[in-house]
């Protein structure tokens, strides 16, 4: 009699554990670089000409290029993946021809120039991955400032002959002209 | 003369400035983007990519209040949920063609409905067309803890994968794999 509660004891602890070790998960908590999606539209309705999916570092009090991003140095334009640019068509990216397709958009940023580059290895964590031989385009920007964003924005602004993307954090804003 | 050219030129320059660098940029989203990926393992090429938004929980119950049961729910906030796989997938009990993909659900107290669709880049399911849907699954809805963020993550129960769609204490278990592999094991 007692070895045959034991069995049901033994048989019960078994499934308990065995269901347990199929529901309990872990899940990964809001990240504190968030990712953000930004299209660029003709119109609200249109399909979109650009999308990029990005990640988003916040300031935090913190020097932002020169330090916590140093200059000369590959940066992939946001936090945590790599950041993901998607043409729907092909494009004159500052000048360069693209071809639609999915590109990472990294970055080396300078006191008063920046190199955006377009690169076709996918799939990447931050700026480790980085590989030249996968470049699909570089150009070189000229930096601006305005007024200090604690958050790491990219966007969108149609000007009628090109769309101008813009990366902006703290007071350093670059911007790209993009012909579609 | 000169000191009113000198303001002309200022405001201007002003204006230039303005157009340049007015330019407002959104805060981050309170429902943030999240992207998952399945890997086998942590250095090879990824197999699926999802890339959802996550909602918190703000209702005492979320399916069937927060979020009503038998309506498509975007699996998610902001842009519809994506889906793209890598590889041709089995995905519950159907074979889907590598490609990307928005994912709508349909809520239910015990089973759910999982929507692969082809109108990829739009907002939410108020922009769902039925007619570019590409396979519908049922998926039995189990118990778990809860949890406050809406969450999708991969896992591997012996020699089972899993795409696991989880919110307060629903979880949703989307049984995957590619076809290769499955066509290897046979």
């Amino acid at each position: 009699m007692k070895k045959r509660n034991f069995k049901i004891i033994f048989a019960l602890t078994l499934i308990f554990f065995i269901k347990s070790s199929v529901e309990a998960q872990d899940f990964p908590n809001l990240d504190q670089s968030p990712h953000d999606i930004v299209y660029f539209r003709d119109n609200k309705i249109s399909p979109p000409t650009i999308k990029v999916l990005y990640g988003r570092p916040q300031k935090n009090g913190r020097e932002v290029f020169g330090e916590m991003i140093p200059y000369h140095k590959i940066w992939s334009v946001g936090a945590n993946e790599a950041t993901e640019i998607k043409f729907y068509k092909d494009v004159m990216f500052g000048g360069q021809k693209v071809k639609a397709g999915t590109y990472v958009l990294y970055a080396i940023p300078d006191k008063s120039e920046w190199t955006l580059i377009l690169n076709s290895n996918l799939d990447v964590w931050g700026g480790n991955a980085y590989e030249k031989k996968y470049d699909v385009a570089r150009v070189k920007v000229k930096v601006s400032r305005a007024e200090p964003i604690e958050v790491f924005s990219i966007g969108f602004k149609d000007k009628k002959k090109y769309i101008r993307m813009t990366l902006a954090w703290d007071t350093t804003r670059v911007s790209v002209p993009i012909k579609a | 003369m000169k000191k009113v050219y000198f303001t002309v030129v200022v405001v201007c320059a002003l204006f230039l400035q303005n157009d340049i660098f007015s330019q407002r940029f959104d805060n981050i989203d309170k429902n943030p983007t999240d992207i998952a990926y399945w890997r086998k393992n942590k250095v090879s090429k990824p197999l699926v990519k999802v890339i959802y938004s996550r909602p918190h929980k703000n209702e005492d119950i979320v399916f069937g209040s927060q979020v009503p049961y038998g309506e498509i729910w975007r699996t998610g906030a902001n842009e519809a949920t994506e889906v793209k796989f890598y590889a041709d997938m089995m995905f519950g009990n159907k074979l889907v063609k590598a490609g990307t993909y928005i994912m709508h659900t349909i809520p239910g107290e015990k089973e759910w409905t999982i929507i692969l669709n082809s109108n990829t880049d739009t907002w939410g399911a108020s922009f769902y067309d039925q007619s570019k849907d590409v396979v519908r699954i049922k998926i039995p809805s189990r118990k778990a803890e809860e949890l406050d963020v809406f969450s999708i993550a991969f896992k591997h129960s012996f020699k089972n994968y899993f795409m696991v769609l989880a919110w307060d204490s629903t979880r949703i278990n989307i049984p995957l794999n590619t076809q290769s592999e499955i066509l290897a094991n046979i």
